[in-house]
């Protein structure tokens, strides 16, 4: 498979180059749905995206690489850019709780540095303990029980902000609109009125499922209903 | 509807006996579009009740529109007299000439029969003449009605129209006739038409052949979506008189629709029908390289906007554009639908300097002409200035300036594909990644069962004792195995006999010069070691220290059977150690 992925992956940057945008997608959708979970691919499915106009589904797939690159500039400004050229300018940005300001470390970390965070903070302290089960001398001992509560700390806040940040995204999961104008409607079906429209690119917080249609909510706390296919998840 | 039934209880005393039963109608000639009201009655009926009306093979010629029933009670003198009545509203289904009955009843257990009625429904009066007029080109779109007091008809402005050119459909009621109620309207069916409501008109006094009429007018906009014969259906009104109830019916219309002329249309029309004109504008005329700018797209106009697509952006040289938004804003003017169709696009200059959009254009079919059109709009000019502009300042000399962007661009892809697992979930689900945590547990685990024991062997010390006692024994008599093959035997018992003594010593806690063969046995009494066992021990210190002190050895295979004896021997002492612990 290691082949095929870089084989499809190299392809794909020969299309992109020559200005093939859609052929470079197919390319990075095909390594993606082989299991492959990259930022990079991520990132460059949004760029090609980004160049055949579809600005809605490119912002998905820069969001999703930089949940797997959260560090990386390239990633943040092709998004930002890509956000700019969204047709509702009034986007009311979520206000940052508590929780999101005290556990904000977990927006600098993907879910792999995430994991190693906390296996090594686990390690750290396994050795201290067995410093202070097999030291002699009272210097070793407060010495080890100082370093146990620190990393103790850091242990227990980094899985703290996991949890969090796992509780938030399952309860408030993000979509944004990939299609041109959508109506959003009082309840799941064309029966009903369409109470506002966003467009595409537009980031929504996805509510419950019904039938083909979805609830979601802006930022500003507005409801309503989509069809299913005019968003996608983050 | 076949079959109908009504029960009608008659009550009350002295009632003429003598039954009769008869049927009339209010005309008996009218047209295919006039209704006729029958009613059949029962007079000086008992009591009983009023059953079944078997309308035979009326509903073949005459469709029951209305059903209604009354009753009636006459006092004269002593004599009451009660009748009954079933009216039936009817409309004819063809011309021709028709008889109505017999219609058999079932009145208290006697089938009564009605006589037969003649009726002749004839063609409508006046339509040669307005066909005629057509013919000769006249156009009639409102139609005079020259009908009695009351008519109606269904109109059309046109009668060949284009798929999807407007058709007003108006329907008339002419009326100058006392009406007991409001009329019950009932459209026409127009299927293969999208219709929309225009509104209504009236009642207004108007004068039609001398006569003075209420005439109220509604009226519809029709655009008729395939090409081919379509029929607007006939529309009803139901009519309330002093005299009964009347049905009035239009007759349907047919539309000869024409499809598009063929091979004459412009490559990028898509289906539009109307008259429409194009209309476009940015929202600013001056903006950065990679500044996004709208632009508009308006088409309005007049017609099918149903049948107006969405307008789309040709590819513009020196942008990069994206999705639309789109409004459309249905109107009506006059009779005439219409209204706007809006489409908002983004744009993204890529490079500066005077950049042009357009010219715009967009193709519809305007009926009236009978032949397609291009609407243009545009060109568009946008100045386009650099991303960032840097102040030229200094007085004199070269100063070093600030690189100029031109223009916004997202960033170029990744050229490696990097790790290819990146969330890190995925490795919390491997039992690899558990057992890998789980050694530091397990070493842990392990350092303290090892201090632990080492606790024990300091703090307790016949458990000291008896471990060390056994580790002891079984040290020398594993020197004396490796002396089994050596000539000289000495060696061999007493490495044996050294074994047994220190086990012994360690286990009673006296010094080993005390343990000899002589003294084990009371020693091992103490640990209440059986007889047999102390008798075992006792010949097997015995056997040693005789060949020490004689000096005599034993053969290898004498040495051997000496080896397992003592080590049956610790065997049976270690056994005899465990049962007394419990």
């Amino acid at each position: 498979m290691g082949d095929e992925v870089t084989h499809l992956f190299n392809e794909a940057a020969d299309h992109y180059r020559a200005g093939q945008y859609e052929a470079a997608a197919r390319n990075y959708e095909r390594i993606l749905a082989l299991g492959v979970e990259s930022g990079a691919v991520h990132y460059n499915l949004g760029n090609a995206l980004f160049q055949m106009g579809k600005l809605g589904r490119a912002i998905v797939e820069y969001e999703r690489a930089l949940r797997l690159l959260p560090r990386d500039d390239d990633v943040a400004t092709n998004l930002a850019y890509a956000q700019s050229l969204r047709l509702d300018e009034v986007q009311e940005e979520k206000q940052s709780g508590i929780g999101e300001r005290i556990f904000r470390v977990t927006k600098w970390l993907n879910g792999g540095e995430q994991v190693r965070m906390v296996s090594a903070t686990y390690w750290v302290l396994m050795l201290l303990l067995l410093v202070r089960m097999v030291g002699k001398g009272v210097a070793a001992r407060m010495g080890t029980a100082y370093g146990m509560w620190i990393v103790g700390v850091v242990g227990i806040y980094l899985l703290l902000a996991i949890g969090y940040e796992q509780y938030q995204s399952a309860r408030e999961p993000r979509v944004v609109v990939v299609q041109k104008e959508v109506d959003v409607r009082g309840g799941p079906g064309e029966t009903f009125e369409t109470v506002f429209q966003v467009h595409e690119g537009t980031e929504l917080i996805q509510g419950e499922k019904r039938g083909g249609w979805t609830e979601v909510k802006l930022g500003s706390g507005e409801e309503g209903w989509v069809r299913k296919d005019a968003v996608e998840k983050i | 509807v076949g079959e109908w039934a009504l029960w009608l209880v008659v009550v009350g005393g002295g009632i003429a006996q003598a039954q009769t039963i008869d049927a009339r109608v209010d005309k008996t000639r009218l047209t295919i579009e006039e209704s006729l009201q029958l009613t059949v009655t029962i007079s000086g009926g008992g009591q009983a009740s009023l059953g079944e009306v078997d309308l035979g093979a009326l509903e073949k010629t005459f469709e029951i529109v209305n059903r209604s029933s009354s009753q009636n009670i006459n006092m004269v003198g002593n004599q009451v007299s009660v009748s009954q009545s079933i009216n039936f509203l009817l409309m004819p289904r063809a011309v021709g000439k028709f008889k109505i009955g017999p219609l058999s009843v079932n009145y208290g257990g006697r089938t009564l029969k009605t006589q037969v009625i003649e009726v002749e429904v004839v063609g409508e009066r006046g339509r040669e003449v307005v066909e005629e007029r057509e013919r000769e080109g006249v156009k009639e779109p409102e139609r005079v009605p020259v009908r009695g007091d009351l008519d109606i008809e269904t109109t059309v402005d046109k009668k060949e129209p284009y798929v999807h050119e407007q058709v007003i459909v108006t329907f008339h009621f002419y009326n100058r006739a006392r009406l007991m109620d409001q009329p019950t309207y009932e459209p026409p069916e127009m299927n293969g038409f999208r219709v929309e409501e225009l509104g209504s008109e009236g009642p207004v006094q108007e004068i039609v052949a001398g006569q003075a009429y209420s005439v109220q007018r509604i009226r519809y906009a029709a655009f008729p979506l395939q090409s081919g014969e379509l029929t607007i259906g006939p529309a009803r009104l139901q009519l309330g008189l002093f005299d009964g109830n009347r049905i009035l019916q239009t007759r349907p219309v047919t539309l000869k629709v024409k499809p598009l002329p063929e091979g004459q249309a412009p490559a990028n029309f898509k289906g539009a029908v109307g008259q429409f004109k194009l209309t476009a504008g940015l929202d600013r005329g001056e903006v950065p390289v990679g500044e996004p700018v709208k632009l508009k797209v308006t088409i309005s106009g007049t017609g099918d906007l149903k049948s107006v697509p969405d307008f789309d952006l040709p590819s513009q040289s020196g942008f990069r554009q994206y999705s639309a938004s789109q409004e459309e804003r249905t109107t009506v003017a006059g009779n005439r639908c219409g209204g706007e169709k809006v489409t908002e696009f983004v744009l993204v200059p890529r490079a500066e300097g005077v950049q042009t959009i357009g010219p715009l254009e967009f193709s519809f079919f305007d009926p009236q002409a009978g032949k397609y059109r291009t609407a243009q709009a545009g060109p568009l000019t946008l100045r386009v200035t650099p991303g960032t502009v840097e102040e030229e300042g200094g007085a004199g000399g070269f100063a070093p300036a600030a690189v100029k962007l031109l223009r916004r661009d997202i960033r170029y892809i990744k050229p490696s594909l990097g790790r290819r697992d990146e969330t890190g979930w995925g490795v919390v689900k491997r039992p690899s990644f558990w057992g890998f945590h789980a050694l530091p547990v397990v070493v842990l685990l392990g350092v303290a069962g090892y201090q632990r024991r080492r606790a024990a062997l300091a703090a307790d010390t016949p458990y000291a004792r008896a471990v060390r006692s056994n580790r002891a024994a079984k040290k020398w008599l594993k020197e004396a195995e490796k002396l089994l093959g050596e000539e000289e035997s000495v060696a061999f018992h007493e490495a044996v006999a050294k074994g047994m003594r220190e086990y012994v010593a360690t286990k009673a806690n006296v010094p080993l010069a005390t343990v000899a063969a002589d003294t084990v046995g009371d020693l091992l009494r103490a640990f209440e070691v059986e007889e047999e066992m102390v008798g075992e021990v006792r010949a097997c210190l015995e056997e040693c220290e005789f060949a020490k002190f004689s000096g005599r050895g034993t053969g290898r295979e004498g040495r051997k059977t000496t080896l397992e004896r003592a080590r049956r021997c610790l065997e049976g002492l270690e056994r005899a150690k465990r049962r007394a612990e419990g």
